[in-house]
């Protein structure tokens, strides 16, 4: 049995309209559960590729399948639905006056009934350690904590795929492990976009390079991490010295 | 005294300002609905915020004094009158209740004043400048700096005029006074509008909106005849009141008296029933006038 | 910046903390009207209506020293507005003060001023210090706001706090550069800050919105189930506005 996968990304190109070209031809697909690093230099790609797999930007060649569903306008609910993504900023993703409200903003909008999608919101932040906290705002809360928050609000929906831009950025040695550990333990197939090589190490089996727009890489986390020229070449870890 | 405190209006007035802030800020609403879509709440959020944070930056002017933003013209150059109106009303609101900064009572004589026509009212003067003057950078950074001390006079000259409807002060001195005093405070405003408009234009062009260049010859002719009406309309009352004994006879002869049928009609000891008609006929008055405005 | 300084008093259990948001939203207006309507020169209703939002805030624990913190900006502002309805109301003058003279009904209409406002200040306080911003927004919202306005402003509770952030890095970046020496310095630097706060802010807008559409946001902004108005709260709002509402109608009624 071969079950379908979550992504399926075929021959896509993006360009801006000025046409500067942002992605080349780049394919590839993830497997229901899988979890995948995203790496490469500033301005590879990365988080245009992101926002191609949720339909925030339309690619100008190929196309984005996800859960089986083309990513296209008339069809963005439906495939939302079914994923999950956790920005770089998470005061980009807690916008309301209080943590369960901004968790609860995805079921609402899914036609949940209020008093379930509160039940839901509360459930999710007492599983990430957060239950306490729920009726607080975001700027009452610490960095980790504010993190972990944003990615409750995309856990909330039960999505088959979760894409994470940066998840580490800005957090200490304590708040990265708490979000290592939280990623391991998930079901949904996982897109992680991040400078952080540890966290690919730690989190994704499976790694794709973006360079310049093209994917240059794409097989086993330990395989790709252990070619030190590989990775310079890229500009993906250089040595200092 | 750009905020009215509770204390001073008469029930007719308060009923009335009211009302007609009601009836402007359901167009609004429908309006900036219509132009923004699913963008509005985020965008008037952030505006929202951007008008709270800029009160609290303080300009020095001279020597030991300092000014703030009110904002309202400067909001409504960038993301357009009706959001412009919309934020200005959850900024008085918000004054209001959390911090008193204007009367509960009279949330809707300051909401007339600071959103409906200071920022609405502003937004037609510059509108109506850019349309004589043409819509480059600089043009709109001067019509939107005129504007803005346009829309300070027009807040004062209804606070006056609030005032003087609820008889508790005479009519010349209050629009002298008050308007005199926001035309000063007004070039405050007019300097820091252009002093922040013309960086952030500079930076990005793209926040200039097009659609505030009337196509056509007629629409620029209307749109500069109608900032003419205001802005002379303005002028005329403050210098009418420079001779207050003419305004008081000019007053008198229209019923714009405390004391005067027309507005007794209004006050709740008349009666209930006279109370709740005339409430309701400011209410339907404002309502028309303002679709019609709102349509143009 | 934000407003949390404000809302100490909000976890104090009360009655009036007791009583739903948006059934204290209406007590404070519905105060702050009654006593708006009292006629000028109606000293004894005036009085009652101070007292009944003093008691309104005992009720609440607040303590007497904090009301009159609170209350004093406003209060002080008060004073200052009908100080020029001293001297700009109608009627004979009693008293030469400079160029100015004091009329019988300034006098008159000055103290009927300071003693509605008063009232209307301290039901505005006693709101404030007993519910938090985020429960104020679900109590407008439950007034029927329009959801434009509800909406923008749940946002902006934390737009504003999100941006305080951005600007105190701006202001810190300037300074570092030695910005804003001598008072043209300063107003260019003001100038520059509140022109990139305001890019700031909009560019936070996109984003945000961003992230709203990938969490399905569609057509209307939804919200929670929050504490509704319920019927004790509306007993208790009904019989202290209709305390005020008594006290209003004996004034007018009996000169």
């Amino acid at each position: 049995m071969n079950p379908r996968p979550v992504i399926q990304v075929a021959g896509v190109a993006f360009a801006y309209p000025g046409g500067h070209a942002v992605l080349e031809d780049v394919s590839f697909d993830v497997g229901a559960g899988e979890r995948v690093g995203l790496v490469g230099p500033n301005g590879a790609g990365k988080s245009t590729l992101l926002h191609l797999l949720v339909g925030l930007e339309e690619p100008s060649a190929g196309t984005v399948v996800v859960a089986g569903i083309p990513v296209r306008p008339g069809r963005l609910e439906e495939v939302r639905a079914r994923m999950g993504m956790v920005f770089q900023d998470p005061d980009d993703q807690l916008f309301l006056p209080t943590l369960v409200e901004d968790v609860a903003f995805g079921p609402l909008n899914q036609g949940v009934a209020p008093a379930e999608a509160r039940r839901l919101a509360e459930a999710q932040l007492e599983l990430l350690g957060l239950g306490a906290m729920a009726e607080r705002a975001a700027h009452h809360t610490s960095g980790g904590e504010r993190r972990r928050a944003a990615l409750a609000t995309a856990l909330v929906s039960r999505p088959e795929l979760l894409l994470l831009d940066e998840p580490t950025d800005g957090l200490d040695a304590r708040g990265r492990h708490a979000i290592v550990g939280i990623l391991r333990e998930r079901p949904e197939a996982l897109v992680v976009a991040t400078h952080d090589l540890d966290v690919v190490r730690a989190v994704c089996p499976r790694t794709l390079v973006l360079d310049g727009g093209k994917l240059v890489a794409d097989g086993p986390t330990e395989r790709i991490l252990a070619d030190a020229a590989f990775l310079a070449r890229h500009g993906i870890r250089v040595p200092l010295d | 005294m750009a905020h009215i405190p509770d204390g001073f209006l008469s029930p007719p007035v308060l009923a009335g300002t009211a009302a007609l802030s009601a009836a402007a800020l359901a167009v609004a609403t429908r309006r900036s609905r219509r132009e923004l879509g699913d963008r509005e709440v985020p965008l008037a959020g952030a505006a929202t915020a951007f008008v709270f944070a800029a009160q609290m930056f303080n300009f020095p002017i001279a020597v030991g004094t300092s000014a703030h933003l009110l904002g309202g013209v400067l909001v409504s150059v960038l993301l357009g009158p009706w959001v412009g109106m919309l934020v200005m009303l959850s900024v008085v609101l918000v004054q209001a209740l959390v911090f008193q900064d204007g009367g509960l009572a009279a949330l809707g004589a300051n909401v007339l004043n600071l959103s409906v026509l200071g920022t609405g009212g502003g937004w037609l003067v510059y509108r109506g400048l850019v349309a004589v003057f043409g819509g480059s950078l600089r043009t709109r950074v001067a019509a939107a700096a005129a504007a803005a001390w346009g829309s300070a006079i027009l807040i004062g000259v209804a606070v006056a005029a609030e005032l003087a409807l609820s008889g508790a002060v005479r009519w010349g001195p209050a629009l002298l006074v008050l308007g005199g005093i926001h035309g000063l405070v007004g070039v405050g405003e007019g300097a820091i509008t252009a002093a922040v408009l013309l960086p952030l234009l500079r930076a990005r062009p793209e926040l200039m909106r097009p659609g505030d260049l009337p196509a056509t010859t007629l629409g620029r002719w209307t749109a500069g005849v109608g900032a003419a009406a205001v802005v002379s309309a303005v002028a005329a009352t403050l210098f009418a009141s420079s001779s207050p004994d003419a305004l008081e006879a000019a007053a008198e002869r229209f019923g714009l008296q405390a004391e005067a049928p027309v507005w007794s009609l209004l006050d709740p000891s008349a009666g209930p029933a006279v109370a709740i008609l005339g409430v309701a006929l400011a209410f339907a008055a404002a309502w028309l006038l303002l679709r019609s405005v709102a349509r143009s | 910046m934000g407003f949390h300084h404000l809302d100490h008093y909000a976890g104090t259990a009360s009655p009036v903390t007791r009583t739903s948001p948006a059934a204290r939203v209406v007590g404070a207006v519905g105060l702050a009207l009654c006593a708006s309507l009292v006629p000028p020169g109606a000293w004894t209703a005036m009085a009652a209506i101070l007292a009944l939002s003093l008691a309104v805030a005992v009720a609440a624990r607040i303590p007497a020293g904090v009301l009159l913190v609170r209350a004093s900006v406003p209060l002080g502002f008060l004073v200052l507005a009908s100080a020029g309805v001293l001297v700009m109301a109608p009627g004979t003058g009693v008293a030469g003060l400079g160029p100015l003279s004091v009329t019988d009904r300034g006098v008159v209409l000055f103290a009927s001023a300071l003693g509605r406002g008063a009232s209307a200040v301290v039901a505005g306080v006693v709101l404030v210090s007993t519910t938090p911003f985020p429960e104020l927004v679900t109590a407008l919202r439950e007034l029927r706001l329009p959801r434009a306005v509800t909406s923008s402003l749940a946002l902006a509770y934390r737009f504003l706090v999100v941006l305080g952030e951005d600007v105190a890095r701006i202001r810190r970046a300037a300074q570092v550069r030695n910005g804003g020496r001598g008072r043209v310095a300063r107003r260019h630097l003001a100038a520059g800050m509140a022109a990139a706060a305001f890019a700031r802010s909009y560019d936070r807008s996109e984003r945000v919105f961003r992230a709203m559409r990938v969490r399905g946001y569609g057509d209307a902004m939804p919200t929670l189930a929050y504490q509704r108005m319920d019927r004790a709260s509306a007993l208790r709002v009904a019989s202290l506005l209709a305390v005020g509402a008594t006290l209003v109608v004996a004034a007018r009624v009996v000169p």
